[in-house]
């Protein structure tokens, strides 16, 4: 067997030239675990799609049952849950993050310091904390949200916010957005600290105004931050499980179910695992579909040809 | 002064302004659900019955001891400790011998296992859980002490490679060099040379991987099918439309639940930012 070299990068480093064997040894162990716990489950939930196990009874049935999801109402309307909660974060979520982050990198602000460690608080939280949080600023009688809108008079505003499945998804979505909109601020803050000051200022001696110098300066320098942005926003909303469990257990009906949790009643509320192994694969096949999209999108369409460097 | 320009400067005036009430009713957003939840618990349910928002007028301990009067709080708490303890561990000890190879050597496949690993912060993890329950299960792996063990060191491994790949770039080579002609053996100069020069970067990666170890909630719920080793928010979820459970009680459960992380945060909130960001960017 050909021993590998281990051709140098930077030179002096690879005076240790360890073998195969050694490398296999360094290496071994966390590959052998991240393959058996990320690689081999898809592997194996792809095949266990391809049966059935109606009555606890194993058959093979090739791709029937991507037949039946593609025709299953109930997993694109999971689908169309994730698809509002993304796009509300997209909409809002990151548009406050950036607003927030292009005022707090404005110099104007006292105390953009403390904002920020106070702003970015909500993400080290657990979900399931968060969730029970919430539960009770939407409790109908006595919650936060409806005891503030009552005392503003604002009486016909208070809602059943989480037993109405009209507004039940977006009462799911603003917890969500409420704490991971700090994140998205902090790597906003990170992509705008690193445009070069001498540039915006070029521009203001040109006569620019802060709006021409966000719109052409500032947007166009942070492409890279908005790959990453997207990239997480699209992560983030594909994987929602915990808050819509935890709060509604995916209902009233399925208005709040999301993919996650439809393959989590599929396979454990039903013990269809067959099913739910469908599902999940339909799951992690939609959000790769979204992220080669965004980074489609993001190379051709908005930032064509500019593939500007920012820092990392 | 021409007229245009005392109006430039109180539109800039009222700007300024704008922007600071702006982040500051942001500011407020963000802390005061969880500071509410904090004052809540030290109140008799009646008094929160009776007014939601106002300070407790007795501060009283009540439900902490309605929580700790129960074995459960401490098992849980004892549970989550030792996955966030041992995953974080054994996270840091794989990481940083993986991140110190792909940062100074090629190596055939060296992409391949870039890649490999960076598929690990783009899946979304919870597209796994039922894939991983069927795996786990097939293996008997269900439900016992170590079983969380496994998926939360594989799911912590991407972020704190990348995070220590980009700090050992910035090490220059010189020192390992040194270590050669030193005659230090291979595993001496890692862990003499290399490993305290990225204390700095080790201790971000594992601060982050306990965080979100701690705080993890969906591969316990499907891994883990008794009541012995409950972690922390399995504990909460028992919670869940529990009726003779007050919801001043609930309070002090979550913030039991939420003192880890916040005394984490407070402590490292620079270092814990800092990671979140280059972790994401590294992505």
């Amino acid at each position: 067997m050909k021993v590998p070299r281990c051709r140098v990068k930077n030179q002096p480093s690879t005076l240790f030239k360890p073998s195969f064997a050694k490398l296999a040894l360094y290496l071994g162990p966390g590959i052998l675990l991240y393959g058996f716990i990320v690689f081999v489950p898809i592997l194996s939930a792809f095949r266990q799609s391809l049966y059935t196990d109606l009555n606890f009874q194993f058959k093979f049935v090739g791709l029937q049952n991507y037949v039946r999801l593609i025709q299953d109402e109930n997993f694109w309307l999971s689908a169309r849950n994730n698809m509002i909660i993304l796009g509300l974060s997209l909409v809002l979520q990151i548009s406050i993050a950036f607003i927030a982050a292009v005022m707090m990198n404005s110099g104007q602000v006292k105390l953009a310091r403390l904002y920020r460690t106070v702003m970015f608080f909500p993400v080290v939280l657990s979900p399931v904390v968060v969730a029970f949080i919430w539960i009770l600023v939407y409790n109908v009688n006595w919650g936060l949200l409806n005891t503030t809108l009552r005392g503003l008079g604002l009486d016909s505003w208070a809602q059943l916010w989480l037993d109405n499945p009209r507004i039940v998804i977006y009462s799911i979505t603003v917890p969500l957005m409420w704490q991971y909109v700090g994140l998205f601020l902090v790597i906003f803050l990170a992509g705008l600290s690193s445009i070069p000051k001498e540039l915006l200022e070029a521009a203001e001696i040109d006569g620019a105004n802060g709006f021409q110098k966000t719109l052409y300066i500032t947007l166009p320098m942070m492409a890279k931050t908005w790959r990453v942005v997207l990239i997480l926003a699209i992560s983030g909303a594909v994987k929602v499980f915990e808050q819509p469990f935890i709060m509604t257990r995916g209902g009233p009906g399925m208005s709040s179910t999301v993919l996650a949790q439809y393959a989590y009643d599929m396979s454990f509320g039903r013990v269809r695992l067959t099913y739910g192994s469908t599902i999940a694969v339909g799951m992690l096949v939609i959000s790769f579909v979204l992220i080669v999209l965004s980074w489609f999108i993001m190379d051709h369409v908005i930032f064509r040809g500019k593939r500007s460097d920012d820092a990392a | 002064m021409p007229l245009n320009k005392i109006i430039e400067k109180y539109i800039g005036k009222i700007l300024v302004f704008g922007m600071n009430g702006f982040l500051f009713l942001f500011a407020i957003t963000a802390i005061f659900p969880p500071i509410w939840m904090f004052y809540n618990s030290l109140k008799e349910n009646q008094e929160f019955s009776h007014n939601i928002v106002a300070l407790p007028t007795r501060v009283t301990l009540e439900n902490y001891q309605t929580i700790f009067g129960s074995s459960l709080v401490f098992r849980a708490l004892f549970n989550s400790l030792f996955n966030s303890v041992i995953s974080t561990i054994a996270i840091i000890g794989l990481s940083f011998v993986i991140a110190y190879f792909l940062a100074r050597y090629k190596f055939p496949g060296r992409n391949l296992l870039y890649a490999f690993f960076l598929f690990g912060l783009l899946v979304p993890l919870y597209g796994l859980l039922v894939p991983v329950f069927i795996q786990f299960n097939e293996m008997g792996m269900i439900n016992n002490r170590f079983t969380l063990l496994l998926p939360y060191t594989a799911f912590g491994l991407s972020q704190a490679i990348f995070l220590i790949e980009g700090y050992i770039h910035s090490i220059p080579t010189e020192l390992e060099e040194a270590a050669y002609i030193d005659g230090a053996t291979f595993p001496q100069m890692l862990i003499n040379i290399i490993l305290p020069i990225c204390t700095p970067v080790i201790a971000t990666a594992a601060i982050l991987s306990f965080l979100a170890i701690w705080n993890e909630f969906g591969f316990a719920l499907v891994l883990l099918t008794g009541e012995e080793y409950k972690t922390i928010p399995l504990w909460l979820n028992t919670f869940q439309g529990e009726r003779t459970v007050s919801y001043t009680t609930l309070m002090a459960a979550l913030t039991i639940a939420s003192i880890p992380v916040v005394s984490v945060y407070l402590l490292f909130r620079e270092k814990i930012i800092q990671g979140f960001i280059d972790g994401a960017l590294k992505g």
